[in-house]
Order: structure tokens, then C-alpha cells, then sequence
């Protein structure tokens, strides 16, 4: 399966390729990253054929994930892509905004990696 | 006037659990019925979310800190079920209980976010009691104005319900906040309206709100008969709710009311009654004080001065051992008298400038809160009266309307004929139709205006900002965790490395490892430079001036708006320059105060280069400095930016009230206007600005070092 990480934090990419290691080793998962909402819908667009998971944060520079969100949901034919955001803003206000522009799930920061391991299996099976 | 506030306090209360009793069951349960419907349902759906609920309101009077565990509970499980309503109303829960333990700033959470989703399930009498309680915490909190707009709303939409209960209750409250604001005209009139709506009704509870402030103004205004009949009023009440706390603040005040006409024989007998009373039931410190301070006026005026000193001491030691400080006045005063009488000057004198000390600090503390909230208030009524203008202009043409089509619709029935006159006529029609549309627009956007008035809070909010700050530290702490979780299953796999020999495997682990914990230090000090901003700032205000590091006030300020600011909006990045001149000597400035001069004065430049930032040519570095200097007898501290200047056509409007450039919504136009009057009315300095339209601004803050405001300090240390 392929996760695209959307996250301004540049760490993101050693912690998600360190939790990982053994997925990425056994080839059951293929991880991309981009660090901005404008990155990540350029990805987006030159892999269009490869069914993605976006994990996107939402307080970014720029485009910001709820953003990112409502492109991706309202662009992408039936099915779009499943989204999940992860952000650190893990209030009402954010969650409503999230939940009301189709986000598939909502995570807060610090992320429970076992958590979001489970997460995955299930939209994968799924 | 504190007792009358405690005893108000402990009225709302009652009212309260009142309230919350009879929305969620029809009859008073048993507390511990409630307890045991909780656990019989271990099953985790809306009916547990319910039943926790329902037994962490009955059980806030005996049992308060089960409250706070069962509505938690109530809170995490609903959120979980997505329960929205359940979520709400245990937020509401919440939001009393910590009001009702003073905890201002988290009662305010879970009632903001209670509002949101009362507004959203249109729950209007819940939306009612929450706004209620916002304003009561922004009441105790001192933001009139917050309480002011939140109470306003509630009235609106209680005026829509029709709901008695709901106008008394908010009425009053009202009338209490004008009150404390010495805007009595205005207090007179919410409360003799409550009072009105609540007796017609005959809603005994409505009453008891009302009876205290009305009697308050009947003193003030020395209508003792009024005064007499009202307590008397309430005395009934107490009676009937078998309040003793209650009576006893009643007892005092009658005791008080006839030491004020001189009916010396009717004050001793029923304050000593009341004192034995206190024995058996201790009604709490501030009641005990209240009535010993009566009692030595008495003693005084009948002229048995000793007498009167010995209760004012022990009164006067009460008041401060707990703060109290409109107590600490008068008795201060009563006790300069006293001794005055006995021919002791030396104390005297010393009582006299205690006295003089409590009533200045407490007139500065007032100046400036009702200051805003009057100003606040006054633009509201010139907001209103627009609207209303307008709503006459719109009426007036509508009847135009009207009239014309009545016209129309004869012409076209009789007239066919002169078809061109009706033709005239139905575009004259239509011009109409579109002015009054356009009419229409106006006064929404104004009505628009008007909401945003009352909801925008008054300041940039300190509150905002470290909460704010509470959710960015997530971001270091995810690293932190994570890193360190993930290095402990590499260092295993190193072990295991090792044993089996792979030497080189084993180094690689051991450098990730390495590289790991370089990951951890380093986003821990990036939390703990966030925690330090908010830990600084947590520290409680006094309202009193004491000795202060301007520099590092400064510093702290600079650090919690920046990192506030970023907190709220990734995109926002500056440079910042400090210049600390370090032979400032300490002053005397309240310290917060001082304080949110400098953050609204950083908030405004940071927003300014931020701004200028987004259509900036390449090259341009938003930058916004510091320094402070000491020129002769003053302390000077410059903030600066590099931002778009302040244009010559609106400088001179900047220090007033509600003047704001920024987008509607985003700005209260308060921030100026408010530093202003803490740094010259509070401090006796100056504000200034230098600007040049796009390049600059910057703002100069004059403080004087040795403090002008008159403040006796070690009289206040003195022990008696």
C-alpha cells in the first residue's frame, strides 16, 4: 500500500520511516512524503494511478490540510482517495471542519502509532 | 458590599442546581438512586452518558468532586459516541462547576465550546444557561464587557423563548453588572423589570435574585424604607428556603440599615444574636468581618470607641488576611474615626492613609475596567439606535410599497386604457423594491456588525493564545514520544544484533539510535522554550504594583505573542531584535498590566509585518524590535516593525475606543485604547508613536521609575 505523509515538519519522514521499518522492509508498505499541501497535490497529480492513503496534518504554511482535504475529496472521481488527518489541534472546532469535509479519520498528536497501525490494517482489509 | 456578593454567589447556586434538577427529572431524586442507576449500566451507550450525567448534577451540592468525575466521564463517552447533545450539556455541567470554584479560564473552555454546540443543536434554553454562565465568569473575571454582550444575547433569545424564568434570571443579572459598574440608572431599570416579571409570576427564586441588588440601590440612594421592605423580603425567603447562611447576611444588613438611621437599640440585641448564630453555623470568614464591622460602627457612633476598636481589629484582620479589600476600606476608616475619638492621632493617622491607600487601589482597579465596559456600552446603544433608524426607513418605504401597488393593481383593473401609467407606475415599484432590498442589506450587515460587536471578546485574549500555545506543544511531544519509543525496540534489535554476531547491522542500529536521541534533545528543548512562555505568564495578578525587570517582562511578552501567534498560523514567520539596556533599575508597574500593554503593542506589530509579508516584493524581512532605555527619572521601551506605518488620515483616531483597521471580526479596536489608559491613567507615563506610512512604526512606552501614584507600602506591611 502506498501512504502519502503530508506534514511541515521536515522529522516526519525518519519517525514515520523508523516506525515502519519492518513494513517498508517486507515491502507491505511504500511511504511518500511531501511537506506542504501544494507538494502533495503535485504528487497526487503525477501518480494518479497508484490508489494512495493520504495522512495529512493540518496546520500548515500555505495550503492548509482542511484545504487539502476539500480539494482532494471534491477533485477525485468516486472513490477518492481515503484521507486521515493528524494534527496536533485536536479541538471541536477542528474535528467538525475535518469530519464536515469528509475526512475518513481524525488523529491527534503526539500520533499512538499502534493505534494508527490498527487504523491502517482495517482500510486496507477494508 | 462583598458579603451581598458571597450571598448572591450562594443564591445562584441553589437557583442553579434548581434549574438543572428540574430540566433532567421531573421530580427531586435521590442522590444515591442516581448513583445506582450509573452502575447498573456499565454498558457504554447514550443511556450511561445520560445517567452520569444526571448524577453528576444531583450530586454537585453534597458530593462536588463526584461531579467533576461523573460529568467527565459523561463527557469522554459521549464525545466517543459522537453523542452530540450529551457532550454539550456535560460541558455545561463542567462550566459551573469550575465557575463556581473560581477557575475562570477553564470554565470558560467548556462553556465556549458548550455554546458552539447548543447553537448548532439549537437548543436555545440551554444556549440561554450558558451564556449566563459565560457571563458570570466574565463577570468575575472583570471582563464587563464580555459579561455585558454574553448577558445581552441571552436576553434576546429569552425575550424569543417568552421564557419568565429566563428574563428574570438574565434581567437581573444584568442589573447586577451595571451595579458594579456604578451605572445604577441602567441597574435600576433591568432589575426592576426582573423583579416585576418575577413577582407577576410569582416565581419566588426570581424574586430572591432581584431583592439584594434593588436593596443595594435603596441604601445607596438612602431610601431606607425601600431598603427595609426589601430585606424584610428576604428575610421571608431565607425562612422559607430554611437558608441560615442566608438569614444571618440578611440579619446583618437590617442591623446595618438601622445603625445608618441611628436606631442604635435595634442594632446591638440582633447582631449579638447573630454572632451567637455564627457559632453553630460558621456562615464563612467574610460574614463574621461583615458583622463586626456594623458592630464597631455602632460602638463608635454611640460613642464607646474602645469598643469600636476592638471589633474593627478583628474585623479589619479578616478582610486581609482574605483580601477583601472595599471591607478593608471601611473598616479602615471606621477605625481611623475611632481612634480620632479617643485622641490617639499617632494611629489615626496611621488608619487614615491605610484607608487612603484601599480606596485608591481600588479606584485605579475600577477607572479602568469601567472605563471600557461604559465605553462598550455606549457604542453598543449608538449601534442599536441605527439600527433602528433604519428599521424606519425600511418600514416607511414599505408602506410606499404598498400604497404604490394598491395603485398599480387599480390601474391595471380600471385603467386598462392608460397602460403606460402602469407601466411608470410598476418601475417606479420595482426602483422601490430594490432600494428597500438594498435598505435590507444595510441593516443586516449592521445587525452582522452589531453580533460581532458582542461576541468579539475585548482584548487580544491572553487566554486564546496559551491555549494556543497548549496544543502547539503537541508537536515537539510527538517527536520526543515517538523517537524515544522507537529507539528503545532498536537498542532490543542492536542486543539481539550483537549476539548473533552481526557486528555491522548492530553499529548502523546503533547510529539511528544516536541519531534518535539528537531528535529528542532537540525537540525538547523546542517544548520547553513554548512551556516557558506559558509558565511565565500563568502567574496570578494581584492588581497591586510591585517591583518589576522591565527587560525581562518585555522578553517574556515578546516570546508569548510570537509563539502564540504561531501557534494560531503556521504561515507566520518574523525576525525579532532585542536591544536590553541593562542598567534599567527595577520599577513599580503592575506587572500584568504593564504586560498586556507589550503584548497588544508585539500582537499589532507582528500582525502589521505579517500582513505587508503577504504582498511584499521578494527581499522583504518582516522584523519587529525591541529596546528599552533609561533617560533621566524614566524607563523607555520601544517596539518597532517594519510593517506598513500607520497612515496620517487615522493616527489620531488610534487611542479610541473601537477604532480598528483590521478586517471586521479581527480586531475589538480595544487594544490601543486600553494601553493607553493603563499606561497613563495606571502608571502615570506616556505612549507615543513615531510612523511613516509604509516603512514603519513604532511605539514608545514612557514609564516614570519612582512610582507617582501615592502608595504608603510599608503601612500596608505594618502589622497592628
Amino acid at each position: 500500500m502506498k501512504v502519502l505523509v503530508v506534514d511541515d515538519e521536515q522529522d516526519m519522514q525518519m519517525l514515520f520511516e523508523q516506525r515502519f521499518r519492518k513494513e517498508i522492509k517486507e515491502q507491505k508498505m511504500d511511504f511518500a512524503f511531501a511537506i506542504s499541501g501544494e507538494e502533495a497535490l503535485k504528487y497526487l497529480d503525477k501518480h494518479h494511478h497508484e490508489a494512495v492513503l493520504i495522512l495529512s496534518d493540518i496546520n500548515m504554511p500555505g495550503m492548509t490540510g482542511l484545504e487539502l482535504l476539500k480539494h482532494i475529496k471534491q477533485k477525485y472521481e468516486a472513490p477518492p482517495p481515503v484521507v486521515m488527518m493528524i494534527t496536533a489541534y485536536g479541538d471541536q472546532e477542528n474535528y467538525s471542519q475535518a469530519m464536515s469535509l469528509g475526512a475518513d479519520d481524525f488523529l491527534t498528536k503526539p500520533i499512538d502509532f499502534t493505534l494508527l497501525k490498527e487504523k491502517l490494517k482495517i482500510e486496507t482489509n477494508g | 458590599m462583598k458579603p451581598l456578593k458571597m450571598l448572591r454567589k450562594i443564591i445562584l447556586l441553589l437557583l442553579f442546581i434548581q434549574v438543572l434538577v428540574q430540566a433532567s427529572t421531573a421530580q427531586k431524586p435521590d442522590v444515591q438512586k442516581l448513583k445506582q442507576l450509573v452502575n447498573e449500566h456499565p454498558q457504554q451507550d447514550t443511556e450511561r452518558v445520560n445517567r452520569l450525567e444526571a448524577y453528576a448534577v444531583a450530586s454537585r451540592f453534597n458530593s462536588p468532586k463526584e461531579t467533576f468525575l461523573y460529568a467527565n466521564e459523561a463527557l469522554a463517552l459521549a464525545r466517543k459516541l459522537h453523542y452530540v447533545s450529551g457532550e454539550a450539556d456535560a460541558l455545561l455541567t463542567l462550566s459551573f462547576y469550575q465557575r463556581f470554584r473560581s477557575r475562570n479560564d477553564s470554565a470558560l473552555i467548556y462553556g465556549k465550546q458548550a455554546m458552539i454546540l447548543f447553537s448548532q443543536l439549537k437548543d436555545t434554553i440551554r444556549l440561554i444557561t450558558i451564556l449566563y454562565n459565560m457571563a458570570a465568569i466574565y463577570s468575575n473575571s472583570y471582563n464587563y464587557p464580555g459579561a455585558i454582550s454574553a448577558d445581552l444575547t441571552a436576553l434576546k433569545l429569552s425575550e424569543i423563548k417568552q421564557s419568565q424564568k429566563w428574563l428574570t434570571l438574565v434581567g437581573s443579572s444584568l442589573g447586577y453588572l451595571y451595579l458594579d459598574l456604578e451605572d445604577d440608572t441602567k441597574a435600576e431599570q433591568y432589575l426592576s423589570r426582573a423583579m416585576h416579571l418575577a413577582e407577576r409570576a410569582n416565581d419566588r427564586d426570581g424574586v430572591a435574585h432581584c431583592v439584594d441588588g434593588l436593596a443595594t440601590l435603596a441604601m445607596k440612594y438612602h431610601r431606607w424604607d425601600e431598603a427595609m421592605r426589601l430585606y424584610k423580603l428576604r428575610k421571608q425567603i431565607n425562612i422559607e428556603a430554611n437558608d441560615m447562611r442566608g438569614l444571618m447576611g440578611t440579619q446583618i444588613d437590617i442591623a446595618d440599615l438601622n445603625e445608618k438611621q441611628g436606631k442604635y437599640a435595634e442594632v446591638f440585641p440582633l447582631l449579638y444574636k447573630t454572632l451567637e448564630q455564627m457559632k453553630t453555623i460558621d456562615p464563612g470568614p467574610s460574614f463574621v468581618s461583615y458583622a463586626q464591622g456594623v458592630m464597631a460602627k455602632a460602638y463608635l457612633d454611640v460613642g464607646k470607641p474602645d469598643s469600636a476598636i476592638l471589633h474593627g481589629l478583628e474585623s479589619l484582620q479578616t478582610n486581609q488576611r482574605f483580601a477583601m479589600k472595599s471591607s478593608s476600606r471601611d473598616i479602615s476608616q471606621t477605625l481611623a474615626r475611632a481612634y480620632a475619638a479617643k485622641g490617639n492621632f499617632k494611629d489615626a493617622y496611621h488608619y487614615q492613609l491605610l484607608y487612603a491607600y484601599y480606596r485608591d487601589s481600588l479606584n485605579n482597579q475600577e477607572a479602568i475596567r469601567k472605563t471600557t465596559a461604559l465605553q462598550y456600552s455606549a457604542d453598543l446603544d449608538k449601534k442599536q439606535s441605527q439600527i433602528t433608524l433604519l428599521t424606519k426607513n425600511q418600514e416607511l418605504s414599505q408602506r410606499q410599497n404598498r400604497q404604490q401597488k394598491l395603485i398599480l393593481f387599480g390601474t391595471i383593473a380600471g385603467l386598462l386604457s392608460v397602460g403606460g401609467l402602469s407601466i411608470f407606475l410598476w418601475r417606479n415599484n420595482r426602483q422601490k423594491l430594490r432600494a428597500n432590498i438594498e435598505l435590507q442589506q444595510r441593516q443586516n450587515e449592521l445587525k452582522t456588525t452589531q453580533t460581532q460587536l458582542i461576541q468579539s471578546e475585548k482584548m487580544a485574549s491572553l487566554g486564546e493564545l496559551t491555549a494556543g500555545i497548549a496544543h502547539e506543544i503537541q508537536n515537539p511531544l510527538n517527536f520526543v514520544n515517538n523517537f524515544s519509543e522507537v529507539s528503545f525496540e532498536l537498542a532490543d534489535e542492536m542486543k539481539k544484533e550483537l549476539q548473533d554476531g552481526n557486528k555491522e547491522d548492530a553499529i548502523a542500529l546503533a547510529n539511528d539510535i544516536k541519531q534518535n536521541l539528537e531528535k529528542i534533545v532537540h525537540h525538547g528543548k523546542r517544548a520547553d522554550a513554548i512551556v516557558k512562555g506559558m509558565l511565565q505568564h500563568s502567574r496570578s495578578s494581584s492588581g497591586l504594583k510591585e517591583m518589576t525587570d522591565i527587560n525581562a517582562l518585555a522578553d517574556e511578552y515578546l516570546r508569548l505573542s510570537y509563539h502564540g501567534l504561531r501557534a494560531k498560523d503556521k504561515s507566520f514567520n518574523a525576525e525579532m531584535e532585542t536591544a536590553w539596556d541593562n542598567s534599567l533599575p527595577n520599577i513599580e508597574v503592575v506587572s500584568q498590566d504593564v504586560g498586556r500593554v507589550i503584548l497588544n503593542l508585539f500582537t499589532n506589530a507582528f500582525y502589521s509585518v505579517h500582513e505587508k509579508n503577504k504582498n511584499a516584493k521578494e527581499g522583504f524581512v518582516p522584523m519587529v524590535s525591541v529596546s528599552t532605555k533609561k533617560t533621566g527619572a524614566k524607563v523607555e521601551i520601544r517596539i518597532k516593525d517594519n510593517g506598513s506605518g500607520i497612515p496620517d488620515a487615522v493616527i489620531k483616531k488610534i487611542y479610541q475606543p473601537f477604532f480598528t483597521t483590521k478586517p471586521t471580526g479581527e480586531g475589538t479596536g480595544l487594544g490601543l485604547s486600553l494601553s493607553y489608559d493603563i499606561v497613563t491613567k495606571g502608571h502615570g507615563g506616556e505612549l507615543n508613536v513615531e510612523t511613516k506610512e509604509g516603512e514603519f512604526a513604532e511605539f514608545i512606552i514612557t514609564l516614570p521609575i519612582v512610582s507617582v501614584v501615592n502608595k504608603p507600602s510599608d503601612i500596608f506591611n505594618k502589622p497592628q
